[in-house]
Formats: structure tokens, sequence, C-alpha cells
């Protein structure tokens, strides 16, 4: 699945928000964190997963790319 | 000839663990930072522990590899053209 | 000016730069340096866009400062393309770039993006081919940060640059060129951009081949070593404003995905110096196969074939592994969840097809990087010639400092009301269409169409049969493209490009009636020689299509002599 957001650590920043090339995340207007919400365009290009301060983003293969 | 299907045969079978990419995961978990900004501290002090100054081994593994290649080249171009002969060409 | 009613907003610059990746960012902060005002247009943010977002390990094209090297870089670049059959359209362009190696690697490290190693000096990296005799033409660089250190320095010289936003068309008064209209993707905004000079830096184009993933129009935008977001905006506007585009015909670039997609191209078929070994299935040893000859390979049985890596010695394995991270540090997860060990693995390697156009094709344009439309300029892979990091630096930084003598030049303009009120339709009718078409599955479509009639092995019947569905789907569903929210107004553009272009591609391989290289027409199995060193132009004029083949310009007496 791409980007994968584990709320367990996110906080808020939107780094990955702020960064993502093809602009896959929105920002849930309650709790304001971002949210993988245009995920059939994310290439898992992986720059949310590594930019991200807490680590809190899991990047695995979806299986039409195995 | 090498063994193609045997090793074909443990295919993603193995569990394997790249050495750099664990010192970067220990690094971020340590100081608790992303992955990009351990990267950053970690790569240049792996890096001092590779030779990549000594032209003189690069140089010498490449061009033993290029040599090896230009025979491969010279090998199949004699098959191929005996080949050609055979079938009457 | 009446323009303030129809957009949301308007600037007037000096210079417009579309495109913030490592062309674009070059060209903005060097114009800024000049005292202009730059505007810098960003379809995402250029701290993390265009094919260098990940990071970059490499870049061809440096080497002492020695005119025969230059020279010799030069013909072996010829002799790459050779390969493919297509030609750069002025190899003067690449002799320039090169020429000025040194001065590109200066600026870049004074922009704070490192080029020498912390031992205080560059790395200098060998190119194998078969004709190596030990030069190091290749620069080594640590640059996983490239484009958030980019970015800054463009920020750092007041280039206003205008994020999340995306270009529609170019504005043009009397054939001239004089700035464009975007939008804005998560606000739905209009903007109109008046310059006295536009440079197009938007990339290659891409995504009109199968991507690698297999799901119904999801994930689609994965390839290697294509950026999801590169679609060939900037060439299918200068198309649209009138400007000639260069090579389209051939300019099919032909890639091997291997199966591990963790890989990023740079590490792996270069890996530091050493080549790879290559195996069929049945043991046997191979060379790493062109087109032509993996399709030999396959009618013998032998395919498949695997790539292996185990002769590499200890400290190269390390290699690609810091390779790994200047260049796509996502390569380890992916590669540790499936589980497969470097040091032992067959690479698979899948067949040969076409997956994106490069190098030899693009905007057309002379010795200063203008196009044929007066106030246009492309750099990097937006235009031929360029294409690759060295080419994307060098373009950008040598526009940037030439481009005042221009801005300087240039005469008043007027922005034509009708023109923009026409792109803001363009741009903006998905909002308002209910129950329309999704512009992913418009896409899908065209590319299977391009897999079909325009793949590897072309003909006349199937390219004509290809060209018939292209222009009944622009007809048809470009009119019915939906956005349920700005953010896919960014996809329908994008579509409308891929699509031009894609069409474009289907007419130049149709006028070429020959196999040469990669290029495969079945119906023509033969060379025509009376296209030797030929390039096709294509350009269109108030819907007329205009074609040509020009001369390749080779390198000038005084170049190819061994330089200055």
């Amino acid at each position: 699945m791409p980007a994968k957001i584990d709320y367990r650590r996110c906080i808020g920043c939107k780094r990955c928000y702020n960064l993502c090339p093809m602009d896959i995340f929105t920002i849930d207007d309650k709790t304001g964190l971002p949210i993988s919400t245009y995920e059939e365009e994310c290439w898992h290009c992986g720059i949310c997963w590594m930019e991200c301060p807490k680590r809190a983003i899991d990047i695995k293969l979806p299986a039409s790319f195995w | 000839m090498v063994d193609v299907a045997k090793a074909l045969d443990q295919h993603y079978e193995e569990k394997f663990e790249f050495p750099l990419w664990k010192l970067i995961k220990q690094r971020a978990e340590e100081k608790d930072i992303s992955y990009v900004k351990a990267a950053e501290e970690v790569v240049p002090e792996y890096v001092k522990t590779i030779p990549y100054r000594n032209f003189a081994y690069d140089d010498a593994l490449i061009k033993s590899r290029l040599d090896e290649m230009i025979q491969f080249m010279k090998t199949e171009e004699q098959e191929r053209a005996a080949k050609q002969k055979a079938r009457g060409g | 000016m009446s323009i303030q009613r129809i957009a949301d907003t308007v600037v007037n610059t000096d210079v417009l730069v579309v495109g913030g990746g490592l062309a674009g960012c070059c060209a903005a902060a060097k114009a800024a340096e000049h005292g202009l005002n730059v505007t810098l247009l960003e379809k995402a943010v250029p701290e993390r866009s265009g094919d260098a977002a990940q990071g970059i390990d490499h870049f061809e094209g440096f080497f002492p400062r020695d005119g025969a090297t230059t020279l010799k870089v030069v013909q072996f670049e010829e002799w790459k393309l050779g390969r493919y059959g297509a030609r750069f359209p002025n190899l003067n362009l690449k002799y320039k770039i090169y020429e000025n190696c040194f001065w590109i690697l200066e600026e870049l490290e004074r922009f704070g993006v490192p080029m020498k190693w912390d031992d205080g000096d560059y790395l200098w990296m060998t190119f194998p081919v078969p004709t190596w005799t030990g030069e190091r033409v290749s620069l080594r660089v640590h640059w996983q940060n490239v484009k958030p250190r980019l970015a800054e320095a463009v920020k750092k010289r007041k280039v206003n640059v205008i994020e999340r936003s995306t270009l529609v068309d170019l504005l043009t008064d009397n054939g001239r060129v004089i700035g464009a209209t975007a939008v804005n993707s998560r606000t739905g905004q209009f903007i109109v951009i008046k310059a006295k000079a536009t440079i197009l830096g938007t990339g290659r184009f891409n995504r009109s081949y199968d991507a690698e993933s297999s799901a119904p129009w999801k994930y689609k935008m994965n390839y290697h070593f294509f950026p999801g977001s590169i679609s060939g905006d900037g060439m299918a506007a200068a198309y649209r404003a009138g400007a000639d585009l260069v090579g389209m015909d051939m300019g099919g670039w032909m890639f091997r995905m291997h199966d591990e997609k963790t890989i990023s191209y740079g590490n792996f078929t270069v890996n530091d110096g050493i080549p790879m070994h290559t195996y069929s299935w049945t043991g046997k040893e191979t060379l790493n196969p062109n087109a032509a000859r993996y399709l030999e390979l396959e009618r013998e049985g032998l395919t498949p074939l695997y790539h292996n890596l185990s002769h590499l010695p200890d400290d190269f394995q390390k290699r690609m592994e810091v390779a790994y991270v200047d260049e796509r540090m996502v390569s380890f997860p992916i590669a540790e969840e499936r589980g497969f060990n470097p040091r032992t693995h067959f690479y698979l390697m899948m067949p040969i097809r076409p997956t994106g156009f490069y190098r030899t094709c693009g905007v057309n344009i002379d010795e200063d990087f203008q196009s044929s439309l007066k106030g246009l300029f492309a750099i990097g892979g937006t235009c031929a010639n360029m294409g690759s990091v060295t080419g994307a630096c060098g373009s950008g930084l040598l526009v940037g400092d030439n481009i005042p003598k221009f801005v300087n030049e240039a005469p008043e303009s007027s922005i034509d009301e009708d023109q923009v009120e026409n792109q803001k339709r363009i741009a903006l009718a998905p909002a308002s269409e209910k129950d329309g078409t999704e512009y992913l599955e418009l896409e899908a479509t065209i590319r299977q169409l391009n897999a079909r009639f325009a793949g590897i092995e072309k003909n006349e019947g199937g390219l004509r049969e290809g060209l018939r569905r292209l222009e009944t789907l622009q007809r048809v569903f470009l009119p019915r493209l939906m956005a349920r929210t700005p953010h896919y107004l960014v996809g329908c553009l994008e579509v409308r490009n891929i699509l031009e272009l894609s069409r474009i591609h289907m007419q130049g391989a149709l006028l070429r009636r020959e196999t040469r290289g990669n290029f495969l027409r079945l119906d023509c199995p033969g060379l025509d020689e009376k296209l030797d060193n030929k390039c096709l132009i294509q350009r269109q004029k108030n819907g007329q299509i205009f074609t040509e083949y020009i001369d390749a310009i080779g390198l000038k007496p005084e170049y190819s002599k061994g330089g200055k």
C-alpha cells in the first residue's frame, strides 16, 4: 500500500503534505493531521517516508508492483 | 554456465538486511529523527570505510571485466558466424 | 487591465521559469543574480520535485579541462545515440555544456549544492564502454538533498516561487511568447503571468506508456526512473503555441524495467564502473542486449534474462548502498520487504519497451536555447540535446546567465484577453463537469493505445489506427473530463498534454518509413539512407500541421579539431 501514516507517531508537522511531489495528502479539518487522500496517484517515491521527523510513515509495495 | 535456475528457486526467500540501512535506522531511532537526517550523518562515516580513491584498484577491476566482455563478444560473434555457415548462409 | 477580472492572480515579471526541477531552479537562481524579477512556476514544491526529487548519485560530462577529452565524450554520446538510431539535432549544444562544465560545478557549489566530497576534492568515475581507455568522465555526488539545497538557493535570491500550480498554456502576442497561464491545484485559482522571457524547464515527456503497475488505473504513476509528475507539459504547451518540436518520432526511450523496482537506474547498471553479468534462464551468459538483440534472443527461446552482481567485491557492494541513499533511499525497505540479497540475486530483466521521451527530442532550440518562437526558451529535458543531470543544470545556468540580454530586448506586449479566457475555460471546465470522465481512466486508455500501436514494433496500419483512436479520444473525451476537486484539475491538464504528444509521436513515426536503431517498423525493415543524420520537425499553426526533416548539426570545425 502507498504511504500509510501511523497516527500514534504523527505530530501533525505537515512535512509530508508540504513536500509530496504528487500532492496526495490533504489535511483533516477536525484533527489537523494529514490523510493519504489521492492514493491512486502515489508512486512510492518514499519522500514522505524519509522526510517524516517521527518516522511515522510506512511504505509497502502493493501487489501490482511485485 | 551459471546455475540460474537453482538460484531462482531461492528467489525472495532470503532475509537480507543492508548494512548501511541498518546503521541509518539505528541512528534515526537513537536520535528520534527522520531517515533523511539520519542518512546525512551516517553516510559520510560509511563513505570513509570505502576506498573510493584507490583508482588503480578500480581501474584494474573495470579493465578485467571489460576485457572479459570484449572476449565474450568475439566468441559470440564467432559462434554466430559458424551457425550462419552451418545454415548454408 | 481587465485581465484582473478574468484571473484570480496576475503576475508581471521579467523572467518566468516553468518547472522547478534541476534545470528550472538553476535558471531561476542564476537569472535572479542578475537583478531580474524572476517567477518560478512549480507543479509541486521545488524542495522535492522533478527527476531529482529523491536524489541523484552521479552525472556525466565533467572531466579535466581538456578539449580533447571533451571531444571524446561528445563522440561517445554520438556513439551511444547511434545505437538508438536517433541523432542529437545539434551536437554543439552538448559541447557547450561540457565546455562550461567547471563553471557549472563552481556555480552549483556557490548555490550550496555540495559537489566536492568531505576530503575536499571531486570524485570522478568511469563510464565503462568497450572503447574505454581509462577516462573518468562521470562525477559522483551525494545529492540526496540536492533539491532542498537548490530550492533554498532559489528562495534566498528572492525568486517569486508559485508552488502547487500547473502550467495551462503559453500566452502569445504576434507569435512572440509573452507569458503563461496556470492553475493552483489546491485552490483552483487561475493565474496569469506576463513575462518578457519564458523558460520551459518542465522535464521530459512521460506517462504515455504503461507504467509498472498492472492495477487498473491505480498506482499508475510508477515508472522506473521517471517520476510520476512528468507529463511533457512544457513540450505540449510549446507545440500548441506554434513552436517547433524535434525528434518526437524516434524519441521513444527504451528502458528495461527491472522486476526489482527498487533499484535506481544510476547505481544499478553503472555499479560505480563495473558492468554486471547477464544470463539467460538457461544459465548461458549473454551481453546486455539492445531491443533488436533482445527480440532475437526471445525468438531463440533464451529469455527471460537475468542480471547478476555476484562478481562485485565487497566494497563495491557498499558503494551501491551509498548510491541507493544518494538516489532513492526507499529502495532499502522495499528490497528488504521483497527478501532478496543484492549480492546474490538474479534480477529479472524485463523486455525492452518504450517508456518515455528523452534526450534527442523535445522543443527544438538554437544555440541560445531559444525555441522557434521569440521569447520562449527551453532547458533540461524539455528541449532536445539536453536531458540528463548535466544537461539540466548546465542549460539552466547558461540560460539564466544570458537571459538579461533577451529581457532587455523584449518589446512591449499586450495580453490577448480572448486567449486568457479560452485558457481559463479549458483549465477550469472539468470542475463543472458532473458524471464526466476521470482523467486517470483517459490516461490509462491512451497508454494502452500507445503500447498497442506505438510500441517497440510499429507498422503503418497500427499507427493509423492508433491515431484515429487518439483523435477520437481528444474530440470526445477531453471535453468530458471531470475534476471533483481542484487537485484533479492538474491531471486533466496533464492528460491533455499526454494525448497531444502521443499523437505527435504517432504522426512522426508514420512518416519515418524505415528501421533504424531502436525504431522498428515491421513494414519497413530496411534503413533509408536518405534519413541518415536527419531529424524530424513538427509544428502546428492555426490547426495546420507542418513537418520537415532537417539535418542534424554536427560539431563546428573548431570543436572537432579537439577543442580550444
